[in-house]
């Protein structure tokens, strides 16, 4: 199914006095899927993010949604829960939410309602009387994400929303987020967690040092990912990889010699000089994990 | 208009909710009734504060014009009448009564080699110190009934009770007393629109802070616009503001009315009163605060009050909005207390010496130039005959002060509010701003 593109992010470069926080950075997200934003800390994403939502103004570059240059009316709409959670501590959670549904354009009937469902649907019912500074971090993280929620945004923007919920409420948000994706909402989220970006996205683009070094269909860029990564049953001897340069072994999982093998090299030749090295009963080429491109595609010195 | 409407309501409905709002005005009331029953406060204190004399004299006639003279000031005068002294020197048994406390002053007639009255004055309490001029201006009637002959004794006395009517012909006041009262009322009235700007300014700039510090900042910027967040907050506050001003106002006019029934009426009260007119200038000016009443000030100084308060308050808390959304933390509102405030203090300052002299060239171009016009001008406006175009001036100026402060405000506020960490140099200010323009 071919998803319409709502957000286009077009060569966008913001300078803060003399460090260069984003480059010339493009991406679209289509709606209905998950547009994931990675990258290592200080590499731009929150400056990105902020200018998708208006806050910032880029110095060159627009942002537009579908097909509109994102100003003041359009940003209202979309939804954000930001890295760093912030709710005003002393104010009732229903108090709370019916105020930033209302300052979102909701009526106060329709808020209501869209909250007592929100509230049911993240158990999140009985506190909804409570100030959130009575409340555990997990459900002031579910308050703050009905909040990013609650008016139903056409683009929803989530910086880190997995952390600090324990696994059962991550798939409590997970499965909202499902939800949202199904009544075509683009969501484009930002996170360190790869194997949770790897779920739930269908595009990505790592940034690092304030450009883009991967963008587009994670299916495309594993597909197009000039290293092969191979996983095959353990062998006495691994001197038949010399004859590969530039092939390393990976730190291994479940008992199986995982090889990295640089472009340039056929998997079928490797197949037979293991076959010719020992026993061999198995033999997979795998697609890299989004975990193995990030690694690649982020300079070392930068990952933190 | 519906945003900032909803930023309003916010803001307003939650600090009224607060308990520290509802203590705070619970207390206001409280002392507004306290400052009311003053004035039988004021007069307890009075006769125990009216100095009392233990006097000697060289005869009779002069015991009684002493007497006289002393009591006419409100002091309580005793006379030992088994002295009758040569000299100045204080009696050994004088100076034990004085030390033991029963006396303040003591007060020794005689006459010189010349025959003439002299006196020596030996006063122990500092208020019989501070008195000793107007002991002296006393003595003087007292000296010259004394010293004419018996037969022209009664004849000077009634010449010295010549009548003095004072026909102010002053627009303002009637009379010196009206006049201490009218200043009093401004004076009182400087210190709210003061303490008011000061109160609600600061809690603007908290406002912004902790609005930062919870980072509800994050997702309120994305559903308004700085301008509104801006606009919700410095509303939200002044109608609480209002809010309490209002509250306070009644109280005192209803404190004013159960003071009136309390004190006006009755004889002890108005002996109270009467004795309390005696004291320093401005027991009396509370005084009479309290026993007429706010319902006394003019209608139109009331008005202005709430006029200058806002003009004030939208100008200055514009600055406190922009300056506190450059800090993080509410710690650093403390830090940076003197920087919020001097403005507002020297304003006062101005304001204070424009009581006295409202017509002075520097208090009256104070008055037309915003952040301090409001409390100078309304001072001036209170005090002095204004002509209207300087009141003109005035409110336009700030009205155009506020819009460009409010404006600049609204920049520093979309720069500021999300910087975090230390407070930002001058220069990163600077190009902060021009970044947004």
């Amino acid at each position: 199914m071919t998803r319409d593109t709502t957000l286009e992010v077009d060569n966008i470069t913001k300078t803060f006095t003399t460090v260069c926080a984003v480059d010339g950075l493009s991406f679209t997200a289509k709606s209905g899927t998950v547009f994931g934003l990675l990258g290592p800390n200080g590499a731009g994403k929150t400056t990105t993010i902020r200018m998708v939502l208006d806050i910032i103004v880029p110095d060159s570059g627009t942002v537009r949604w579908q097909g509109k240059t994102v100003d003041a009316d359009i940003r209202r709409t979309f939804g954000y829960l930001p890295e760093e959670r912030g709710l005003y501590p002393k104010m009732k959670v229903r108090d709370q939410l019916m105020f930033l549904a209302q300052l979102h354009g909701l009526s106060a009937l329709d808020a209501r309602k869209t909250i007592e469902d929100l509230a049911a649907q993240l158990n999140l019912t009985e506190h909804l009387e409570k100030a959130p500074q009575e409340l555990s971090k997990g459900n002031q993280q579910k308050v703050q994400f009905i909040a990013a929620v609650v008016h139903a945004p056409p683009l929803l923007v989530l910086d880190e929303p997995f952390s600090g919920f324990d696994p059962v409420n991550v798939e409590v948000v997970k499965n909202s987020i499902r939800q949202l994706l199904a009544a075509d909402t683009t969501v484009l989220l930002s996170s360190h967690r790869m194997e949770q970006v790897e779920e739930l996205c269908e595009d990505v683009c790592i940034i690092d040092r304030s450009r883009a070094v991967q963008s587009g269909s994670l299916r495309e860029i594993k597909r197009n990912w000039p290293d092969r990564f191979v996983r095959m049953s353990p062998l006495p001897n691994t001197d038949f990889l010399k004859a590969f340069p530039g092939a390393s072994i990976l730190p291994g999982r479940n008992g199986f010699l995982d090889v990295k093998l640089p472009a340039g090299h056929s998997p079928a030749e490797l197949a037979r000089a293991a076959i010719a090295s020992g026993p061999l009963d198995h033999f997979e080429v795998v697609e890299p994990s989004l975990n193995d491109i990030y690694l690649a595609a982020v300079k070392p010195e930068h990952t933190a | 208009m519906r945003t900032v409407w909803l930023l309003i309501k916010r803001e307003f409905i939650e600090r009224v909710r607060q308990r520290s709002f509802v203590v705070a005005t619970v207390l206001g009331v409280l002392s507004i009734i306290a400052l009311a029953l003053i004035p039988s406060m004021i007069g307890t204190f009075a006769k125990s504060q009216s100095t009392k004399f233990i006097i000697a004299t060289p005869d009779v006639a002069t015991a009684t014009a002493i007497e006289e003279s002393l009591r006419k000031s409100g002091s309580l005068v005793e006379v030992d009448l088994k002295r009758r002294p040569m000299n100045g020197a204080l009696p050994p048994d004088m100076k034990a009564k004085l030390m033991k406390g029963k006396y303040d002053a003591a007060l020794i007639a005689y006459r010189d080699a010349q025959h003439h009255l002299a006196f020596a004055y030996y006063p122990k309490s500092a208020n019989a110190l501070q008195s000793a001029d107007e002991v002296e201006a006393s003595l003087q009637r007292a000296v010259l009934i004394a010293d004419v002959s018996a037969s022209q004794r009664d004849a000077v006395s009634q010449a010295l009770k010549f009548p003095f009517d004072v026909h102010s012909l002053n627009a303002r006041y009637k009379n010196a007393e009206d006049e201490i009262f009218s200043q009093g009322i401004v004076y009182f009235l400087l210190i709210i629109l003061y303490i008011a700007v000061i109160a609600y300014g600061m809690q603007v700039a908290t406002g912004v802070i902790e609005e930062k510090a919870n980072r509800i900042m994050e997702v309120m910027i994305g559903a308004a616009r700085p301008t509104q967040l801006l606009a919700g907050k410095i509303f939200g506050i002044s109608a609480v503001a209002l809010l309490q001003l209002t509250i306070n106002a009644v109280a005192a006019a209803v404190a004013a009315i159960i003071a009136g029934v309390l004190y006006g009426a009755s004889p002890n009260g108005k002996q109270a009163i009467a004795m309390a007119s005696q004291m320093q200038q401005q027991q009396q000016v509370g005084k009479l605060i309290m026993s007429q009443g706010l319902p006394h000030v003019p209608w139109v100084t009331l008005a202005f009050l709430i006029v200058f308060f806002f003009l004030g308050f939208f100008s200055y808390s514009a600055i406190y909005a922009g300056i506190g959304s450059l800090l993080s933390k509410p710690e650093e509102v403390q830090q940076y207390a003197m920087v919020f405030m001097a403005p507002v203090i020297a304003a006062y300052v101005l304001a204070i010496f424009a009581l006295q002299f409202p017509d002075l060239t520097i208090v009256v171009w104070g008055s037309m130039i915003p952040l301090v016009s409001p409390l100078l001008m309304f001072t001036r406006i209170s005090t002095t005959d204004v002509p209207a175009w300087q009141i003109a001036v005035s409110i336009g100026g700030s009205l155009v002060a506020i819009w460009g402060l409010t404006l600049l405000a609204g920049k520093l506020y979309r720069v500021g509010v999300l910087m975090y960490g230390k407070p930002p140099r001058p220069v990163e200010i600077w190009r902060a701003l021009r970044a947004h323009t």
